[in-house]
C-alpha cells in the first residue's frame, strides 16, 4: 500500500497531491504536461524534497517532513524509469540490467541468473551484450524496464514510457507491459498523457490537473462520472465493447462489437475487450473511401461542435449503427459541405485501434 | 561541419590563411632551428651519455609520480568543485587554478618558506628526520604543485559533464554516493581525466623554475631534463640541442595524443563529437 501525501511549491506552481495505491495495483497518473506529474513522481522517488508532506510504502517511512525524514532515493525500494530512460551508455545492456542487482550486492551468481531471465522475459536475451546505442528506441525502453523491474521494487515509477515510440512498437509494448505489470507484487504508479494509455493500462486512474489530483476511480467510474472538464474532454474519445477473435496468418483479427464489426491488429489476446479510438485518427468523407482504411462505418452527422481552446478544429458526432466521434479542421469540413444531416463515410486503419481488456 | 558557420565560409584560402602566416613563422622557426642542426650521429653519441641518461630517467620518474599525486590529491577536489555548492567555492577555484599563473620562481620559492628547514612546516618535518628540499621528493612537490591545475580543471569538466539524469538513474537503482562516483562519475569522466593526467604529466615533464628553486640542481637526484638543458646551454651545445629535439618531441607527441589518438571508447560511437 503506498500512501503519499506531497506538496511543493516553485515559482508559481503548486504542487499539492494525495496518492494512495493498493499493493500489486497499476495506478495510472493522467494529466496534460506541465500539471506536475514527473515533480510528483520526482518525490516520490526521492529525486526532490517536498515542502511538507509524507510517503509510507507497507509498512515503510521514506518521508515525513513532519518528523524531519527524509530519505535519499538509493535508499528507497524504488524503480525509476524516467522518460528519457537514461540508460548508462558505457555498460552492456546486460551490465545496465545488473546495476540494481550489484547495488544490493546479490552474488554474481544470482545476479547473472536473474539478469538473464527478465531479460529472456522482455525478449531481449540476444542483445545482452549490446551498448544501448546500437538498440531501437522500443529495445531501450524494454531495457531501462527490465532494469527497474529487476530489483523487484516495492513501487515502481513509469514516466510516459511509450510516448517516445512509434505507433507499431507501443501497440507491442503497451501488450509487454500489461504482461509483466500484471504479476508485480509491489504498486506500479504508471505517467502519461495520452488517454488511450490510461484505460488500457491502469487497474486505476488518477486525474491530474495543475499540481491536484482532481479524481481517482476504475476506468468505468470515469467514464460514467467524469468530474471535471478536462477528464470529459480525454474521454471525448470513441471506445466500443466487444469480443476479439482468433488471430489470422496477417496478424489481424476481428472485433465484434454490438454495432458491428471491425479489423483490427491481433492484440495477443482473445475475448471480452475494449477497442479505443481516437476522433483524430478518424478520416471523414462523402463516399465510400479507397483508401487503406480497413474499417468503414456509414452513417450521418449529428452534431457539429467547435473544439476548445481555440475552436480551430471541429468535432463532428456521428450517427450511425455504431456512434463514432471524428475531429478534423474546419477547412476539410466545408471542403466536405459538412451539416448535420450530411450522410458521411468515416474510415479508420485497423492500426489506429486500441485493444485492451 | 554545415552549421550556421558554413554558410560564411569562404572555399578559396583568402586574406584569414595570410594572416596566420607570421604566427605560424614564430611557431616552428625555433622548431626547425632545433632540428635542423641535428645529425644522427651526435644524438646517439649524447643518448649514451650517463649524465644525459640519468637526466631522462629521472625526468621520466619523477614526472609519472608527480603525476600519481595529482590525479590521488586531486580527483576528491575536482569532485568536490563540480558536484557541490558551497560558500567559499569561487576562492578555492581560483586558488587551485593559482600555479597556472604564478611564475614557477615565486612557487619554488613560496614551497621552500613551507618545506625548508626554517619553513613553516619544515620544523615539524625535520623532527621526524624529513628534510624535503634539494631532494628528489622535491622535485616531485614542485612538478605536482605546478602542474595539478591542469588536471583538476579537466577532472571538474569532466564531472560536470557527466548526465545528472544518469545519477539519478543509478541512485534509484540503490547506488549510493560512492558507488555513483565509482560505477557511472569514472567511466563516463574517464576521457576527460585521461586528458588531464596526460597534460600534467606533461606540464610536471617540463617543469623547471620551481624545481630549481626548490629541489636545487643536483646532478642524478634533482637535475632533470629541462635542468640539464640549462646546464648543457654554457658547456656543451650538442647536449643543449639533443635534449631540446627530445622534449619538443615528447611533448608535442602528447599534445597530439590528446587530440586524435586519444582513443574514444566504443560505447560513444563514430557519430559522437570530437
Amino acid at each position: 500500500m503506498l500512501r503519499a501525501e506531497l506538496r511543493l511549491a516553485r515559482g508559481g506552481f503548486l504542487l499539492e497531491a494525495t496518492l494512495e495505491a493498493r499493493a500489486g495495483e497499476i495506478l495510472v497518473l493522467i494529466g496534460e504536461s506541465g500539471c506536475g506529474k514527473t515533480t510528483f513522481l520526482r518525490l516520490l522517488a526521492g529525486l526532490g524534497s517536498p515542502d511538507a508532506g509524507h510517503v509510507t510504502l507497507g509498512g515503510d517511512v521514506w518521508c515525513d517532513t513532519a518528523r524531519g525524514l527524509d530519505l535519499p532515493a538509493h535508499e528507497r525500494s524504488c524503480g525509476w524509469v524516467p522518460q528519457d530512460l537514461a540508460l548508462f551508455p558505457h555498460l552492456s545492456v546486460a551490465d545496465n540490467v545488473a546495476f540494481g542487482l550489484r547495488s544490493r550486492r546479490l552474488d554474481p551468481a544470482a545476479t547473472t541468473r536473474r539478469v538473464r531471465d527478465i531479460l529472456k522475459d522482455v525478449g531481449l536475451a540476444e542483445f545482452a551484450t549490446r551498448h544501448p546505442r546500437e538498440l531501437s528506441g522500443g529495445q531501450q525502453q524494454r531495457v531501462a524496464l527490465a532494469r527497474a523491474l529487476v530489483t523487484e521494487p516495492g513501487l515502481l515509477l513509469l514516466d510516459e514510457p511509450l510516448s517516445a515510440l512509434d505507433v507499431r512498437s507501443r501497440a507491442e509494448l503497451r501488450t509487454q507491459l500489461t504482461r509483466l505489470l500484471g504479476g508485480r507484487a509491489g504498486v506500479t504508479v504508471h505517467v502519461t498523457h495520452d488517454p488511450g494509455e490510461a484505460l488500457a493500462l491502469g487497474d486505476r486512474i488518477a486525474v491530474m490537473e495543475a499540481g491536484r489530483i482532481v479524481q481517482v476511480g476504475t476506468r468505468d467510474e470515469l467514464l460514467r462520472t467524469p468530474r471535471t472538464r478536462f477528464i470529459a474532454d480525454f474521454l471525448g474519445i470513441n471506445l466500443w465493447r466487444g469480443r476479439v477473435g482468433a488471430p489470422g496468418a496477417d496478424g489481424l483479427a476481428h472485433f465484434v462489437a454490438s454495432g458491428g464489426e471491425f479489423t483490427v491488429r491481433a492484440p495477443g489476446f482473445e475475448g471480452d475487450a475494449w477497442a479505443l479510438v481516437h476522433p483524430g485518427h478518424v478520416t471523414l468523407s462523402l463516399a465510400a473511401s479507397r483508401g487503406s482504411a480497413r474499417n468503414q462505418v456509414t452513417g450521418t452527422v449529428a452534431e457539429i461542435t467547435p473544439e476548445p481552446p481555440d475552436g480551430a478544429l471541429l468535432r463532428v458526432r456521428l450517427a450511425a449503427d455504431t456512434p463514432l466521434v471524428a475531429t478534423l479542421t474546419r477547412d476539410s469540413a466545408s471542403a466536405l459541405g459538412l451539416a448535420a444531416g450530411t450522410p458521411v463515410c468515416a474510415s479508420f486503419k485497423a492500426t489506429e485501434i486500441t485493444l485492451f481488456q | 561541419m554545415n552549421g550556421i558557420h558554413g554558410a560564411r565560409r569562404s572555399t578559396r584560402p583568402g586574406w584569414l590563411a595570410l594572416t596566420v602566416v607570421p604566427a605560424l613563422v614564430l611557431l616552428l622557426l625555433p622548431i626547425a632551428a632545433v632540428y635542423l642542426r641535428l645529425d644522427v650521429r651526435t644524438v646517439l653519441a649524447k643518448l649514451a651519455e650517463p649524465e644525459i641518461v640519468d637526466a631522462l630517467k629521472l625526468s621520466l620518474i619523477t614526472s609519472i609520480l608527480a603525476t600519481v599525486v595529482v590525479i590521488v590529491l586531486g580527483t576528491p577536489l575536482a569532485y568536490l568543485l563540480a558536484t557541490r555548492r558551497f560558500r567559499g567555492r569561487r576562492w578555492l577555484e581560483a586558488l587551485v587554478d593559482l600555479p597556472m599563473v604564478l611564475p614557477p620562481t615565486v612557487a619554488g620559492f613560496a614551497l621552500l618558506m613551507a618545506f625548508g628547514r626554517a619553513g613553516l612546516a619544515g620544523g615539524a618535518l625535520g623532527a621526524f628526520g624529513v628534510s624535503l628540499p634539494f631532494t628528489t621528493a622535491a622535485v616531485i612537490v614542485a612538478q605536482a604543485f605546478m602542474a595539478a591545475p591542469f588536471y583538476v580543471s579537466a577532472a571538474r569538466a569532466g564531472f560536470q559533464g557527466v548526465d545528472v539524469r544518469l545519477l539519478e538513474a543509478a541512485a534509484s537503482l540503490g547506488a549510493d554516493e560512492r558507488s555513483r562516483f565509482v560505477r557511472v562519475m569514472v567511466p563516463l569522466a574517464a576521457p576527460a581525466l585521461a586528458a588531464g593526467a596526460t597534460m600534467t604529466f606533461a606540464r610536471a615533464l617540463g617543469e623547471f623554475g620551481a624545481t630549481i628553486t626548490f629541489a636545487g640542481n643536483l646532478p642524478g637526484s634533482t637535475r632533470t631534463l629541462p635542468l640539464a638543458v640549462y646546464v648543457a646551454l654554457q658547456s656543451d651545445l650538442d647536449a643543449a640541442l639533443v635534449l631540446s629535439a627530445l622534449l619538443l618531441a615528447v611533448s608535442f607527441a602528447l599534445l597530439l595524443s590528446l587530440r586524435g589518438a586519444l582513443s574514444r571508447p566504443v560505447w560513444m560511437g563514430s557519430d559522437a563529437p570530437r
